[in-house]
């Protein structure tokens, strides 16, 4: 459990999320949805309200303009759904789908108009825009990539509070549940070498807040008091780059902070000490690690590059575990696949199956715990721009969301199969939430929830 | 002279008239004139000069090399990098607009026949009969019909693992290049779903190959990619299976394009100039000819004798010399 403040009824709520937790294929039904890809990492327990097919007309209980711009994903907890966004006060520059070669003119965009950084808590059962806060009013200080965004660090709740961090920025900020600034600190926003932009999450566990940072001047990690914002700590890095959010990964030994890199993969301590790494990543990390099984799933996959590499991660680690040459396992990596690994979208275990959507729309599934070949690569569609946003899953279904806003709803298992296409119509980059029954869903103007026969 | 100096004297007799040979064969080029202007890239057919900078294609009569005419040009929305050029049409692989297909019948005025927007950044286009192949950044290698050019329509695309950068057909054999190391051949006779393609071969090459050029008049028949400071040569004996042959670091180290005639290779090299650089071998290529640029060397063409070498500089100085080979 990555969150774990104490004696709040949140913490009853997530007590209760975890008796459910055998429901299904063993994902937990989402009580609320905390952070980046929920507690599940995407998946969640069967539930016959959530919904199967949508459009921007069909099972849609609401649909919320959201100003500005900003591919953070939305994140839950009880009638509070928040978002963030930046509102330029100049042009924004109109963002290309798919896979490109950005060259200096969209990829390393310079935005010098004042932006407005923002915090919105949108309500749940209506959609109203309960408040918005403005943290900032001020340019950004790196550039970005046409189709990256300065709001695309995706926030962290815990029942009490929300966090946000604005890398363009480099601000952290904890805000109360009714919109209050409990506390604001400023860390480095220093660019990265390609000078795309940042995108990685802040996660929260155990009172902690923890922020990476990857640039070409002073890359760290970086633990603050969720409380009070205060620094606890901050490990160096030897990094240029990077998009992928930390994962807090809590096993039976102990719980660490896993951390991809255009370098290495490395894992701490609590305490910011290292206690292992791995190194055959490829440059341009995004994917955030995920969990199942016993085993943590870490991968990278530049376009073209090799390897594009995927490691199952056995827990108890220490020192550099990076695998010999020509080896494919060893005493903590129970599988690797060497040309497997995906650009943006981080993979999905569901059920026994390890799922990879590679962004250039194809499908393929392996064996969650040994890697094996389940099926190849399936082409998902020949029309689709690209996909961004993370697979999920629920009711025995995979959804694949494409950057046109085209979810591919594909039936689970063994076997390929293509069930239907739900449209929305307008660019999406946003890893949905799934929260009791709903949808949440961000397109590039707009905040939907969905949900079947749209309820309310 | 005692009957070992006399041999040592007859070895260097031999070597010398062997250098002689082999300084005759040595191609020599004349500059005939040139064509003002930066220019990315230039193609030469039936007489005419194309010449691409930045987002416009223009045309040149090179009926009287010392003085080129220039005909008429035509300016896409995006860049363009590439062209293939089959009679009066022109086949262009423009960046996020697309495969453009101009009508260059009347070359002082030529027109937009039809045009596809490709998944992602059309990088260059090559032409099967009437299927244009074009490598594009997002889908791999769009195949797609042309019918008159009017009306194209991708028929689906031939996956690679990176993004494709250049290319190049065989009659029905179809090798693409992909950053940043693949080289990929793909069959489009026997492709018989055109949603998920897969290659017939695939394997890493140089390190960031750029473009590729084949020779099949030749034996063995040849691939060479430029890219990585370097020319990869293939073999293709089997044209399903490449075999590296060899890898060639050119004078400069910084090779931007290249063509083939036969087992010829004229190499764009940089600050290098033209290198003409002989394959026959292709386990050892060797260079055999030079012509010193004032510039940089950026792209070249061959027809017959006639040479063309765009040269440039990143800062926008350039144009495109017109060399006469000699021998």
């Amino acid at each position: 459990m990555v969150l774990g403040r104490p004696a709040s009824c949140a913490v009853l709520l997530l007590t209760s999320t975890v008796a459910l937790a055998t429901q299904g294929r063993g994902q937990l039904a989402a009580a609320e949805w905390p952070g980046f890809r929920g507690a599940g990492a995407g998946t969640v327990a069967d539930d016959p309200a959530l919904p199967d097919r949508w459009s921007a007309t069909e099972n849609v209980v609401w649909r919320t303009p959201i100003a500005g711009y900003g591919w953070s994903s939305p994140v839950v907890w009880g009638d509070h759904v928040f978002v963030t966004a930046a509102i330029s006060a100049g042009a924004e520059p109109t963002p290309i789908r798919g896979l490109y070669d950005p060259g200096d003119e969209h990829g390393k965009a310079r935005l010098s108009a004042p932006h407005r950084w923002m915090v919105y808590d949108v309500d749940f059962a209506t959609g109203r825009v309960r408040w918005s806060r403005e943290i900032r009013n001020a340019p950004a200080r790196v550039t970005r990539h046409i189709k990256n965004s300065f709001a695309s660090e995706t926030p962290v709740t815990d029942g009490e509070r929300v966090y946000v961090y604005f890398g363009s920025l480099g601000v952290v900020a904890a805000l109360e549940m009714d919109g209050r600034v409990a506390w604001a600190t400023e860390v480095a926003a220093l660019d990265g070498r390609q000078g795309f932009g940042t995108a990685a999450s802040p996660v929260l566990h155990d009172g902690r807040l923890y922020v990476v940072h990857d640039n070409t001047t002073e890359s760290f990690l970086a633990a603050f008091d969720a409380r009070t914002g205060r620094e606890l700590w901050r490990a160096g890095r030897e990094e240029v780059e990077n998009w992928s959010t930390p994962f807090v990964w809590a096993h039976g030994r102990r719980t660490e902070i896993v951390t991809a890199g255009r370098g290495k993969i490395r894992s701490y301590g609590l305490d910011g000490a290292l206690l292992w790494e791995l190194g055959g990543m490829t440059v341009n990390t995004v994917p955030t690690p995920v969990t199942a099984h016993g085993l943590l799933y870490i991968t990278s996959g530049y376009p073209g590059a090799n390897p594009r590499p995927v490691y199952a991660i056995r827990p108890g680690a220490s020192g550099d575990i990076t695998l010999a040459p020509g080896a494919t396992s060893s005493e903590f990596i129970a599988w690797y696949q060497p040309l497997l690994g995906t650009y943006n979208t981080s993979p999905l275990v569901y059920g026994d199956y390890y799922y990879t959507l590679l962004d250039r729309g194809f499908l393929l599934c392996h064996d969650a715990r040994t890697g094996e070949q389940v099926y190849g690569r399936r082409r998902i569609s020949a029309s689709a721009s690209g996909f961004t946003a993370s697979p999920w899953a629920y009711n025995g279904r995979i959804f694949l969301l494409s950057e046109d806003g085209e979810t591919f709803v594909v039936e689970a298992g063994r076997e390929y199969r293509l069930l239907h296409t739900n449209t929305l119509d307008e660019m999406t980059l946003a890893t949905p939430a799934i929260v009791r029954g709903s949808l949440i869903l961000r397109t590039q103007s707009a905040l939907y929830r969905i949900a079947r026969r749209a309820q309310g | 002279m005692t009957p070992r100096h006399g041999a040592a004297a007859l070895v260097c007799l031999v070597l010398l008239a062997g250098a002689a040979a082999a300084r005759a064969q040595q191609p020599a080029f004349t500059l005939l004139g040139s064509i003002p202007g930066r220019a990315d890239l230039v193609e030469i057919h039936d007489g005419h000069a194309y010449v691409v900078d930045g987002k416009t294609l223009a045309l040149f009569d090179l009926a009287d090399p010392a003085r080129p005419v220039r005909h008429g040009a035509y300016t896409f929305p995006e860049k363009i990098w590439g062209i293939h050029v089959a009679g009066p049409l022109v086949y262009v692989a423009a960046d996020f607009f697309g495969l453009g297909v101009l009508d260059a019948t009347d070359r002082a005025a030529p027109a937009l026949r039809g045009a596809l927007k490709t998944p992602g950044q059309a990088k260059s286009v090559a032409l099967v009969g009437g299927t244009a192949l074009v490598a594009d950044h997002m889908s791999g290698v769009d195949v797609i019909d042309l019918g008159d050019g009017r009306s194209p329509v991708n028929r689906g695309a031939f996956f690679v693992e990176g993004y494709a950068r250049d290319v190049v057909a065989a009659g029905s054999i179809v090798y693409a290049i992909d950053a940043p190391t693949g080289l990929y051949v793909f069959d489009l006779a026997a492709a018989e779903r055109l949603d998920a393609l897969e290659p017939i071969s695939a394997q890493q090459s140089a390190n960031s190959p750029a473009s590729i050029e084949v020779a099949t008049d030749v034996s063995p028949p040849l691939a060479v990619l430029v890219g990585g400071g370097a020319l990869q040569v293939y073999d293709l004996s089997d044209p399903r299976a490449p075999r590296r042959a060899a890898g060639f670091k050119t004078p400069s180290g910084r090779p931007a394009r290249a063509t083939l005639r036969g087992a010829v290779a004229y190499v764009a090299d940089a600050q290098e100039g033209l290198q003409v650089v002989d394959l026959s071998t292709p386990a050892s290529p060797r260079v055999v000819g030079a012509y010193a640029t004032p510039l940089p060397a950026r792209d070249v063409a061959v027809d017959g004798s006639l040479v063309l070498v765009a040269i440039g500089t990143p800062e926008g100085e350039g144009r495109v010399l017109i060399l006469r080979r000699e021998r």
